[in-house]
Protein backbone atom coordinates (compact mmCIF):
# COMPACT_ATOMS: atom_id res chain seq x y z
CA UNK A 1 0.00 0.00 0.00
CA UNK A 2 1.23 3.48 -0.73
CA UNK A 3 -0.50 5.08 2.17
CA UNK A 4 0.16 4.43 5.75
CA UNK A 5 -3.45 3.59 6.48
CA UNK A 6 -4.39 4.17 10.03
CA UNK A 7 -5.01 0.54 10.83
CA UNK A 8 -1.41 -0.18 9.86
CA UNK A 9 0.04 2.48 12.04
CA UNK A 10 2.14 1.25 14.88
CA UNK A 11 2.07 4.36 16.97
CA UNK A 12 -1.14 6.28 17.30
CA UNK A 13 -4.27 5.61 15.32
CA UNK A 14 -5.91 8.90 16.20
CA UNK A 15 -2.91 11.07 15.59
CA UNK A 16 -2.83 10.32 11.91
CA UNK A 17 -6.50 11.03 11.36
CA UNK A 18 -6.86 14.50 9.97
CA UNK A 19 -10.36 15.26 8.79
CA UNK A 20 -10.70 11.91 7.08
CA UNK A 21 -7.47 12.48 5.20
CA UNK A 22 -4.90 9.78 5.76
CA UNK A 23 -1.34 10.82 6.39
CA UNK A 24 0.69 10.59 3.23
CA UNK A 25 3.98 8.78 3.63
CA UNK A 26 5.25 7.40 0.31
CA UNK A 27 8.21 9.74 0.06
CA UNK A 28 9.30 8.69 3.53
CA UNK A 29 8.83 4.99 2.80
CA UNK A 30 10.22 4.59 -0.70
CA UNK A 31 10.51 6.28 -4.01
CA UNK A 32 7.19 7.03 -5.62
CA UNK A 33 6.13 4.48 -8.24
CA UNK A 34 4.58 6.74 -10.78
CA UNK A 35 5.57 9.08 -13.53
CA UNK A 36 6.38 11.76 -10.98
CA UNK A 37 9.68 9.98 -10.32
CA UNK A 38 10.78 8.45 -13.61
CA UNK A 39 13.77 6.17 -13.52
CA UNK A 40 13.55 5.32 -9.87
CA UNK A 41 13.93 1.75 -8.80
CA UNK A 42 10.29 0.89 -8.27
CA UNK A 43 9.08 2.29 -11.53
CA UNK A 44 9.17 -0.79 -13.70
CA UNK A 45 5.67 -2.05 -12.88
CA UNK A 46 2.46 -0.46 -11.84
CA UNK A 47 1.20 -0.28 -8.34
CA UNK A 48 0.64 -4.00 -7.65
CA UNK A 49 4.34 -4.81 -7.77
CA UNK A 50 5.13 -1.80 -5.64
CA UNK A 51 2.77 -3.10 -2.99
CA UNK A 52 4.66 -6.40 -2.79
CA UNK A 53 8.00 -4.66 -2.64
CA UNK A 54 6.55 -2.39 -0.03
CA UNK A 55 5.83 -5.35 2.19
CA UNK A 56 9.42 -6.56 1.86
CA UNK A 57 10.74 -3.08 2.40
CA UNK A 58 8.62 -2.49 5.45
CA UNK A 59 10.61 -5.14 7.29
CA UNK A 60 13.84 -3.31 6.55
CA UNK A 61 12.82 0.31 6.96
CA UNK A 62 11.73 2.02 10.11
CA UNK A 63 7.99 2.43 9.83
CA UNK A 64 8.01 3.23 13.54
CA UNK A 65 10.37 6.17 13.02
CA UNK A 66 8.26 7.53 10.18
CA UNK A 67 5.09 7.26 12.22
CA UNK A 68 6.77 8.81 15.24
CA UNK A 69 7.94 11.82 13.23
CA UNK A 70 4.45 12.54 11.93
CA UNK A 71 2.75 11.82 15.23
CA UNK A 72 5.20 14.14 16.97
CA UNK A 73 4.55 16.88 14.43
CA UNK A 74 0.81 16.47 14.89
CA UNK A 75 1.17 16.64 18.67
CA UNK A 76 3.22 19.82 18.30
CA UNK A 77 0.47 21.15 16.08
CA UNK A 78 -1.98 20.60 18.92
CA UNK A 79 0.22 22.86 21.05
CA UNK A 80 0.34 25.38 18.20
CA UNK A 81 -3.46 25.41 18.19
CA UNK A 82 -3.49 26.24 21.91
CA UNK A 83 -1.10 29.14 21.26
CA UNK A 84 -3.55 30.44 18.65
CA UNK A 85 -6.58 30.03 20.91
CA UNK A 86 -4.91 31.95 23.70
CA UNK A 87 -3.07 34.68 21.76
CA UNK A 88 -1.78 37.18 22.59
CA UNK A 89 -1.28 36.59 26.33
CA UNK A 90 -1.20 32.78 26.34
CA UNK A 91 -2.96 32.51 29.67
CA UNK A 92 -4.12 28.90 29.52
CA UNK A 93 -7.22 27.61 31.27
CA UNK A 94 -6.93 24.40 33.28
CA UNK A 95 -8.41 22.48 30.38
CA UNK A 96 -5.94 23.99 27.93
CA UNK A 97 -3.06 23.28 30.32
CA UNK A 98 -4.15 19.64 30.46
CA UNK A 99 -4.29 19.44 26.67
CA UNK A 100 -0.85 21.01 26.42
CA UNK A 101 0.54 18.65 29.08
CA UNK A 102 -0.78 15.63 27.21
CA UNK A 103 0.62 16.83 23.90
CA UNK A 104 4.05 17.49 25.43
CA UNK A 105 4.02 13.96 26.86
CA UNK A 106 3.14 12.52 23.46
CA UNK A 107 5.93 14.47 21.77
CA UNK A 108 8.45 13.14 24.32
CA UNK A 109 7.28 9.61 23.60
CA UNK A 110 7.71 10.08 19.86
CA UNK A 111 11.21 11.49 20.35
CA UNK A 112 12.13 8.38 22.34
CA UNK A 113 10.87 6.16 19.54
CA UNK A 114 12.85 8.13 16.98
CA UNK A 115 16.02 7.89 19.08
CA UNK A 116 15.48 4.16 19.55
CA UNK A 117 14.84 3.52 15.90
CA UNK A 118 17.39 5.74 14.20
CA UNK A 119 20.28 6.50 16.54
CA UNK B 1 13.04 33.27 13.46
CA UNK B 2 13.72 32.13 9.91
CA UNK B 3 12.09 28.99 8.56
CA UNK B 4 14.27 28.82 5.45
CA UNK B 5 16.91 31.11 4.00
CA UNK B 6 15.65 34.66 4.31
CA UNK B 7 12.04 33.57 4.84
CA UNK B 8 10.66 34.49 8.22
CA UNK B 9 8.53 32.03 10.13
CA UNK B 10 4.99 33.39 10.12
CA UNK B 11 3.63 33.33 13.65
CA UNK B 12 1.01 36.07 13.37
CA UNK B 13 -1.81 33.81 14.51
CA UNK B 14 0.23 32.36 17.41
CA UNK B 15 1.38 35.72 18.71
CA UNK B 16 -1.55 38.06 17.99
CA UNK B 17 -5.25 38.49 17.61
CA UNK B 18 -5.51 38.98 13.87
CA UNK B 19 -8.44 41.14 12.71
CA UNK B 20 -7.56 41.22 9.02
CA UNK B 21 -10.96 41.13 7.29
CA UNK B 22 -9.89 38.75 4.53
CA UNK B 23 -7.86 36.38 6.69
CA UNK B 24 -10.15 35.54 9.59
CA UNK B 25 -12.18 32.62 8.23
CA UNK B 26 -9.32 31.25 6.18
CA UNK B 27 -7.23 30.37 9.22
CA UNK B 28 -6.56 26.66 9.10
CA UNK B 29 -8.32 24.20 11.35
CA UNK B 30 -6.06 21.89 13.39
CA UNK B 31 -6.94 19.15 10.91
CA UNK B 32 -5.77 21.21 7.94
CA UNK B 33 -2.59 22.23 9.77
CA UNK B 34 -1.75 18.55 10.17
CA UNK B 35 -2.75 17.60 6.66
CA UNK B 36 -0.52 20.23 5.07
CA UNK B 37 2.47 18.83 6.94
CA UNK B 38 1.96 15.49 5.22
CA UNK B 39 0.76 16.56 1.76
CA UNK B 40 3.06 19.43 0.79
CA UNK B 41 5.02 17.59 -1.88
CA UNK B 42 4.16 18.84 -5.38
CA UNK B 43 1.99 16.17 -6.97
CA UNK B 44 1.15 14.41 -3.70
CA UNK B 45 -2.54 13.92 -4.51
CA UNK B 46 -1.57 12.09 -7.68
CA UNK B 47 -0.08 9.06 -5.85
CA UNK B 48 -3.28 7.14 -6.49
CA UNK B 49 -4.58 8.75 -9.64
CA UNK B 50 -5.91 5.99 -11.87
CA UNK B 51 -8.09 5.98 -14.94
CA UNK B 52 -9.84 8.20 -15.97
CA UNK B 53 -6.98 10.36 -14.60
CA UNK B 54 -8.91 13.27 -13.22
CA UNK B 55 -8.64 14.95 -9.85
CA UNK B 56 -12.28 14.53 -8.86
CA UNK B 57 -12.01 10.76 -9.35
CA UNK B 58 -9.16 10.33 -6.85
CA UNK B 59 -10.34 8.35 -3.83
CA UNK B 60 -7.10 8.42 -1.78
CA UNK B 61 -7.13 11.05 -0.38
CA UNK B 62 -10.95 11.25 -0.52
CA UNK B 63 -11.22 13.95 -3.17
CA UNK B 64 -14.04 12.18 -5.01
CA UNK B 65 -16.10 11.93 -1.83
CA UNK B 66 -15.47 15.59 -1.10
CA UNK B 67 -16.93 16.62 -4.45
CA UNK B 68 -20.16 14.75 -3.74
CA UNK B 69 -20.47 15.89 -0.14
CA UNK B 70 -19.74 19.53 -0.96
CA UNK B 71 -22.35 19.61 -3.73
CA UNK B 72 -25.00 18.19 -1.39
CA UNK B 73 -23.94 20.54 1.40
CA UNK B 74 -24.47 23.57 -0.86
CA UNK B 75 -27.74 22.27 -2.30
CA UNK B 76 -26.20 22.03 -5.75
CA UNK B 77 -25.59 19.16 -8.18
CA UNK B 78 -21.91 19.38 -9.08
CA UNK B 79 -18.81 20.83 -7.47
CA UNK B 80 -15.35 21.51 -8.80
CA UNK B 81 -12.29 22.43 -6.79
CA UNK B 82 -10.66 25.58 -8.13
CA UNK B 83 -7.53 27.56 -7.26
CA UNK B 84 -9.43 30.45 -5.71
CA UNK B 85 -12.89 31.96 -6.29
CA UNK B 86 -11.52 34.15 -9.06
CA UNK B 87 -10.79 31.07 -11.16
CA UNK B 88 -14.40 29.99 -10.69
CA UNK B 89 -15.56 33.40 -11.95
CA UNK B 90 -13.26 33.01 -14.93
CA UNK B 91 -14.49 29.51 -15.67
CA UNK B 92 -18.11 30.65 -15.70
CA UNK B 93 -17.52 33.75 -17.82
CA UNK B 94 -15.32 31.66 -20.13
CA UNK B 95 -18.24 29.35 -20.78
CA UNK B 96 -21.11 31.81 -20.90
CA UNK B 97 -19.87 35.21 -22.02
CA UNK B 98 -18.68 36.16 -25.49
CA UNK B 99 -16.92 39.19 -26.89
CA UNK B 100 -18.87 42.40 -26.31
CA UNK B 101 -21.62 40.63 -24.37
CA UNK B 102 -22.95 42.22 -21.18
CA UNK B 103 -22.64 40.88 -17.65
CA UNK B 104 -24.47 42.40 -14.69
CA UNK B 105 -22.28 43.04 -11.69
CA UNK B 106 -23.02 44.62 -8.33
CA UNK B 107 -21.30 47.94 -7.82
CA UNK B 108 -19.71 46.43 -4.73
CA UNK B 109 -18.13 43.42 -6.42
CA UNK B 110 -14.56 42.20 -6.07
CA UNK B 111 -12.15 43.38 -8.76
CA UNK B 112 -11.52 39.81 -9.90
CA UNK B 113 -15.17 39.50 -10.89
CA UNK B 114 -14.73 42.48 -13.20
CA UNK B 115 -11.49 41.03 -14.56
CA UNK B 116 -13.19 37.70 -15.23
CA UNK B 117 -15.48 39.57 -17.64
CA UNK B 118 -12.62 41.54 -19.14
CA UNK B 119 -10.60 38.40 -19.85
CA UNK B 120 -13.33 37.15 -22.18
CA UNK B 121 -13.76 40.64 -23.68
CA UNK B 122 -17.20 40.99 -22.16
CA UNK B 123 -18.80 44.20 -20.97
CA UNK B 124 -19.79 45.06 -17.41
CA UNK B 125 -23.01 46.81 -16.49
CA UNK B 126 -23.32 47.53 -12.79
CA UNK B 127 -26.16 47.48 -10.29
CA UNK B 128 -26.08 50.75 -8.40
CA UNK B 129 -25.82 50.28 -4.62
CA UNK B 130 -28.33 52.10 -2.41
CA UNK B 131 -27.23 54.99 -0.21
CA UNK B 132 -26.93 52.56 2.69
CA UNK B 133 -24.69 50.24 0.64
CA UNK B 134 -27.10 47.50 -0.33
CA UNK B 135 -27.80 45.81 -3.63
CA UNK B 136 -31.54 45.42 -4.16
CA UNK B 137 -33.66 43.41 -6.57
CA UNK B 138 -35.27 46.64 -7.83
CA UNK B 139 -31.88 48.08 -8.72
CA UNK B 140 -30.91 44.79 -10.36
CA UNK B 141 -34.08 44.83 -12.47
CA UNK B 142 -33.31 48.36 -13.58
CA UNK B 143 -29.76 47.44 -14.63
CA UNK B 144 -30.99 44.39 -16.53
CA UNK B 145 -33.68 46.42 -18.30
CA UNK B 146 -31.13 49.07 -19.27
CA UNK B 147 -28.79 46.40 -20.63
CA UNK B 148 -31.57 44.74 -22.63
CA UNK B 149 -32.39 48.12 -24.20
CA UNK B 150 -28.74 48.86 -24.90
CA UNK B 151 -27.72 45.49 -26.33
CA UNK B 152 -30.99 44.21 -27.72
CA UNK B 153 -30.77 40.96 -25.76
CA UNK B 154 -30.48 39.80 -22.13
CA UNK B 155 -27.16 39.94 -20.31
CA UNK B 156 -25.33 36.63 -20.19
CA UNK B 157 -24.77 36.44 -16.45
CA UNK B 158 -25.58 38.18 -13.17
CA UNK B 159 -22.98 38.26 -10.40
CA UNK B 160 -24.38 38.73 -6.89
CA UNK B 161 -22.24 39.16 -3.79
CA UNK B 162 -23.96 37.51 -0.85
CA UNK B 163 -21.87 39.60 1.53
CA UNK B 164 -19.69 42.33 0.06
CA UNK B 165 -16.09 42.99 0.97
CA UNK B 166 -16.55 46.73 1.46
CA UNK B 167 -19.14 46.77 4.24
CA UNK B 168 -19.83 43.14 5.03
CA UNK B 169 -23.49 43.84 4.23
CA UNK B 170 -25.93 41.13 3.17
CA UNK B 171 -27.74 41.55 -0.13
CA UNK B 172 -31.05 40.36 -1.61
CA UNK B 173 -29.68 37.32 -3.42
CA UNK B 174 -32.89 35.32 -3.58
CA UNK B 175 -34.95 38.22 -4.92
CA UNK B 176 -32.25 39.23 -7.40
CA UNK B 177 -32.07 35.62 -8.66
CA UNK B 178 -35.83 35.64 -9.23
CA UNK B 179 -35.58 38.86 -11.24
CA UNK B 180 -32.65 37.55 -13.31
CA UNK B 181 -34.43 34.30 -14.08
CA UNK B 182 -37.40 36.24 -15.45
CA UNK B 183 -34.96 37.29 -18.18
CA UNK B 184 -33.46 33.76 -18.40
CA UNK B 185 -30.15 35.03 -17.06
CA UNK B 186 -28.08 32.61 -14.96
CA UNK B 187 -27.01 33.86 -11.54
CA UNK B 188 -23.61 33.46 -9.91
CA UNK B 189 -23.70 33.65 -6.11
CA UNK B 190 -20.40 35.02 -4.90
CA UNK B 191 -20.11 33.37 -1.50
CA UNK B 192 -16.52 34.13 -0.64
CA UNK B 193 -17.62 35.56 2.72
CA UNK B 194 -20.43 33.08 3.33
CA UNK B 195 -19.58 29.59 2.08
CA UNK B 196 -17.81 27.98 5.03
CA UNK B 197 -18.96 30.66 7.45
CA UNK B 198 -22.75 30.44 7.51
CA UNK B 199 -25.31 28.06 5.96
CA UNK B 200 -25.68 28.38 2.17
CA UNK B 201 -28.28 26.52 0.11
CA UNK B 202 -27.96 27.27 -3.59
CA UNK B 203 -31.23 25.57 -4.52
CA UNK B 204 -33.17 27.54 -1.94
CA UNK B 205 -31.57 30.75 -3.14
CA UNK B 206 -32.41 29.79 -6.71
CA UNK B 207 -28.95 30.47 -8.07
CA UNK B 208 -27.12 28.63 -10.85
CA UNK B 209 -23.58 28.90 -9.50
CA UNK B 210 -22.23 29.06 -5.97
CA UNK B 211 -18.63 30.16 -5.59
CA UNK B 212 -16.74 29.76 -2.33
CA UNK B 213 -13.22 30.70 -1.35
CA UNK B 214 -11.14 28.11 0.47
CA UNK B 215 -8.56 30.56 1.74
CA UNK B 216 -11.06 33.26 2.64
CA UNK B 217 -13.80 31.28 4.34
CA UNK B 218 -13.19 27.54 4.34
CA UNK B 219 -10.10 27.30 6.54
CA UNK B 220 -7.91 26.20 3.66
CA UNK B 221 -4.50 27.13 2.26
CA UNK B 222 -4.35 29.47 -0.73
CA UNK B 223 -5.17 29.29 -3.52
CA UNK B 224 -8.30 27.23 -3.10
CA UNK B 225 -12.01 27.45 -3.66
CA UNK B 226 -15.04 25.72 -5.05
CA UNK B 227 -17.41 26.20 -7.92
CA UNK B 228 -20.80 24.55 -7.50
CA UNK B 229 -23.43 24.40 -10.19
CA UNK B 230 -26.60 22.68 -11.33
CA UNK B 231 -26.95 19.79 -13.76
CA UNK B 232 -28.37 22.33 -16.19
CA UNK B 233 -25.11 24.26 -16.41
CA UNK B 234 -22.59 21.53 -15.58
CA UNK B 235 -22.36 20.29 -19.16
CA UNK B 236 -21.50 23.78 -20.39
CA UNK B 237 -19.31 25.17 -17.64
CA UNK B 238 -17.60 21.94 -16.58
CA UNK B 239 -17.40 20.61 -20.13
CA UNK B 240 -14.81 18.02 -21.07
CA UNK B 241 -12.20 18.27 -23.80
CA UNK B 242 -12.87 17.33 -27.40
CA UNK B 243 -9.69 18.69 -28.91
CA UNK B 244 -7.37 16.46 -30.89
CA UNK B 245 -3.83 16.95 -32.16
CA UNK B 246 -3.82 17.25 -35.93
CA UNK B 247 -0.54 15.37 -36.42
CA UNK B 248 -0.45 13.01 -33.48
CA UNK B 249 -4.18 12.49 -33.07
CA UNK B 250 -3.69 12.95 -29.34
CA UNK B 251 -6.82 13.29 -27.19
CA UNK B 252 -7.04 14.13 -23.54
CA UNK B 253 -9.70 11.93 -22.02
CA UNK B 254 -12.20 13.70 -19.80
CA UNK B 255 -10.08 16.63 -18.68
CA UNK B 256 -12.19 19.71 -18.06
CA UNK B 257 -11.56 22.58 -20.44
CA UNK B 258 -12.63 25.58 -18.40
CA UNK B 259 -10.07 25.01 -15.66
CA UNK B 260 -7.40 23.46 -17.93
CA UNK B 261 -7.58 19.92 -16.54
CA UNK B 262 -6.89 19.00 -12.95
CA UNK B 263 -7.68 22.09 -10.99
CA UNK B 264 -6.31 21.95 -7.48
CA UNK B 265 -3.59 19.77 -6.01
CA UNK B 266 -1.32 19.33 -3.02
CA UNK B 267 -1.78 21.28 0.17
CA UNK B 268 -4.56 23.60 -1.04
CA UNK B 269 -6.74 20.64 -2.03
CA UNK B 270 -5.98 18.40 0.94
CA UNK B 271 -6.08 21.26 3.43
CA UNK B 272 -9.53 22.25 2.25
CA UNK B 273 -10.78 18.67 2.43
CA UNK B 274 -9.23 18.14 5.87
CA UNK B 275 -11.04 21.23 7.20
CA UNK B 276 -14.33 20.32 5.58
CA UNK B 277 -15.94 18.28 8.41
CA UNK B 278 -15.26 21.08 10.90
CA UNK B 279 -16.32 23.75 8.40
CA UNK B 280 -19.62 21.95 7.77
CA UNK B 281 -20.21 21.97 11.51
CA UNK B 282 -19.11 25.53 12.21
CA UNK B 283 -21.58 27.14 9.81
CA UNK B 284 -24.31 26.05 12.22
CA UNK B 285 -22.81 28.19 14.96
CA UNK B 286 -22.54 31.54 13.23
CA UNK B 287 -24.75 33.06 15.94
CA UNK B 288 -21.91 32.50 18.42
CA UNK B 289 -19.55 34.35 16.08
CA UNK B 290 -22.00 37.26 15.95
CA UNK B 291 -22.23 37.25 19.73
CA UNK B 292 -18.45 37.62 20.01
CA UNK B 293 -18.50 40.29 17.32
CA UNK B 294 -21.11 42.24 19.29
CA UNK B 295 -18.85 42.32 22.34
CA UNK B 296 -16.34 44.25 20.23
CA UNK B 297 -18.75 46.53 18.35
CA UNK B 298 -20.53 47.41 21.62
CA UNK B 299 -17.21 48.46 23.11
CA UNK B 300 -16.34 50.52 20.06
CA UNK B 301 -19.76 52.17 20.01
CA UNK B 302 -19.32 53.17 23.64
CA UNK B 303 -16.51 55.48 22.50
CA UNK B 304 -18.07 58.85 21.75
CA UNK B 305 -18.25 59.72 18.04
CA UNK B 306 -17.78 56.13 16.85
CA UNK B 307 -20.25 54.66 14.38
CA UNK B 308 -20.72 51.41 12.51
CA UNK B 309 -20.58 52.24 8.79
CA UNK B 310 -21.93 48.80 7.83
CA UNK B 311 -25.56 47.77 8.26
CA UNK B 312 -26.51 47.54 11.90
CA UNK B 313 -27.31 45.34 13.83
CA UNK B 314 -24.55 43.29 12.28
CA UNK B 315 -25.33 40.15 10.33
CA UNK B 316 -21.70 39.35 9.57
CA UNK B 317 -18.40 39.49 11.43
CA UNK B 318 -16.73 41.64 8.77
CA UNK B 319 -17.54 45.22 9.72
CA UNK B 320 -16.56 48.69 8.57
CA UNK B 321 -16.22 51.20 11.40
CA UNK B 322 -16.54 54.95 11.04
CA UNK B 323 -14.21 56.62 13.54
CA UNK B 324 -13.85 59.95 11.75
CA UNK B 325 -15.28 61.66 14.82
CA UNK B 326 -13.37 59.66 17.40
CA UNK B 327 -9.99 58.03 16.65
CA UNK B 328 -9.41 60.29 13.65
CA UNK B 329 -9.84 63.38 15.83
CA UNK B 330 -7.06 62.07 18.09
CA UNK B 331 -4.91 61.35 15.03
CA UNK B 332 -4.95 65.04 14.03
CA UNK B 333 -2.76 65.98 17.00
CA UNK B 334 -1.12 62.70 18.01
CA UNK B 335 2.66 62.52 17.40
CA UNK B 336 2.17 59.27 15.49
CA UNK B 337 -0.70 60.83 13.51
CA UNK B 338 -2.96 58.17 11.99
CA UNK B 339 -0.61 55.39 13.01
CA UNK B 340 -1.35 55.81 16.69
CA UNK B 341 -4.29 53.38 16.57
CA UNK B 342 -2.56 50.46 14.85
CA UNK B 343 0.52 51.11 16.97
CA UNK B 344 -1.50 51.02 20.22
CA UNK B 345 -3.23 47.84 19.06
CA UNK B 346 0.08 46.22 18.10
CA UNK B 347 1.43 46.94 21.57
CA UNK B 348 -1.45 44.87 22.90
CA UNK B 349 -0.86 41.98 20.50
CA UNK B 350 -3.62 42.95 18.08
CA UNK B 351 -2.99 43.15 14.36
CA UNK B 352 -4.81 43.20 11.02
CA UNK B 353 -6.22 46.73 10.95
CA UNK B 354 -4.70 48.81 8.20
CA UNK B 355 -1.88 50.93 9.69
CA UNK B 356 -2.36 54.67 9.42
CA UNK B 357 -6.11 54.54 8.88
CA UNK B 358 -8.38 56.20 11.45
CA UNK B 359 -11.38 57.49 9.48
CA UNK B 360 -12.96 54.26 8.28
CA UNK B 361 -11.49 50.81 8.74
CA UNK B 362 -12.59 47.21 8.54
CA UNK B 363 -12.10 44.29 10.86
CA UNK B 364 -13.28 40.72 11.18
CA UNK B 365 -13.61 38.81 14.44
CA UNK B 366 -14.48 35.45 12.89
CA UNK B 367 -12.94 32.55 14.82
CA UNK B 368 -12.00 34.46 17.96
CA UNK B 369 -12.82 32.92 21.31
CA UNK B 370 -15.08 34.88 23.65
CA UNK B 371 -12.04 35.55 25.87
CA UNK B 372 -10.22 37.04 22.89
CA UNK B 373 -13.28 39.14 22.00
CA UNK B 374 -13.39 40.49 25.58
CA UNK B 375 -9.67 41.25 25.46
CA UNK B 376 -10.14 43.09 22.19
CA UNK B 377 -13.08 45.10 23.52
CA UNK B 378 -11.07 46.11 26.60
CA UNK B 379 -8.12 47.08 24.40
CA UNK B 380 -10.20 49.53 22.34
CA UNK B 381 -11.63 51.12 25.50
CA UNK B 382 -8.15 51.38 27.04
CA UNK B 383 -6.77 53.07 23.94
CA UNK B 384 -9.68 55.52 23.93
CA UNK B 385 -9.17 56.35 27.60
CA UNK B 386 -5.41 56.74 27.19
CA UNK B 387 -6.14 59.37 24.58
CA UNK B 388 -8.69 61.23 26.69
CA UNK B 389 -11.65 60.18 24.58
CA UNK B 390 -15.08 60.03 26.17
CA UNK B 391 -16.23 56.49 26.89
CA UNK B 392 -19.61 55.69 28.32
Amino acid sequence: MYYSHCEHHTVNYKACQVGGVVTRLPAEQFYACSIQAPGLFLLEKPHGICAEKMQILSKKMSQKAIDAVFTGLFDLTDIRVILRETAPLHHLTDEQKERARKAVGHVRKQLEIIEGELL
Amino acid sequence: MKCAGQIETRAVEESSINLDPIQAAGRLTPEAMKAVIAWGDGYSVCDNCHKPFRLDYVTKPPIADFHEEAAAWLGMDKVQLVPGARRAFQEVTGALVGKGEPVIMTGMGHYTAYLSVEVVNGVVREIRPTADHHITADAAAESIENAVREFGYSPKLVFVDAVDFMYGNMHEVEKIAKVAHQYDIPVLYNGVYTVGVLPVDGKKLGVDFVVGSGHKSMAAPAPSGILATTDEYADTVLRTTKIQGDLTGRKFGIKQVGILGCSLMGDPAVGLIASFPRVKERVNHFDEELKNHKIVTDALLSIEGTKVASEYPRKHTLTRMDTAESFDVVAQTHKKRGFFLSSALNKRGITGIMPGVTKQWKFNTYGLTSAQAEYLADAFIEIAEENSMVVG
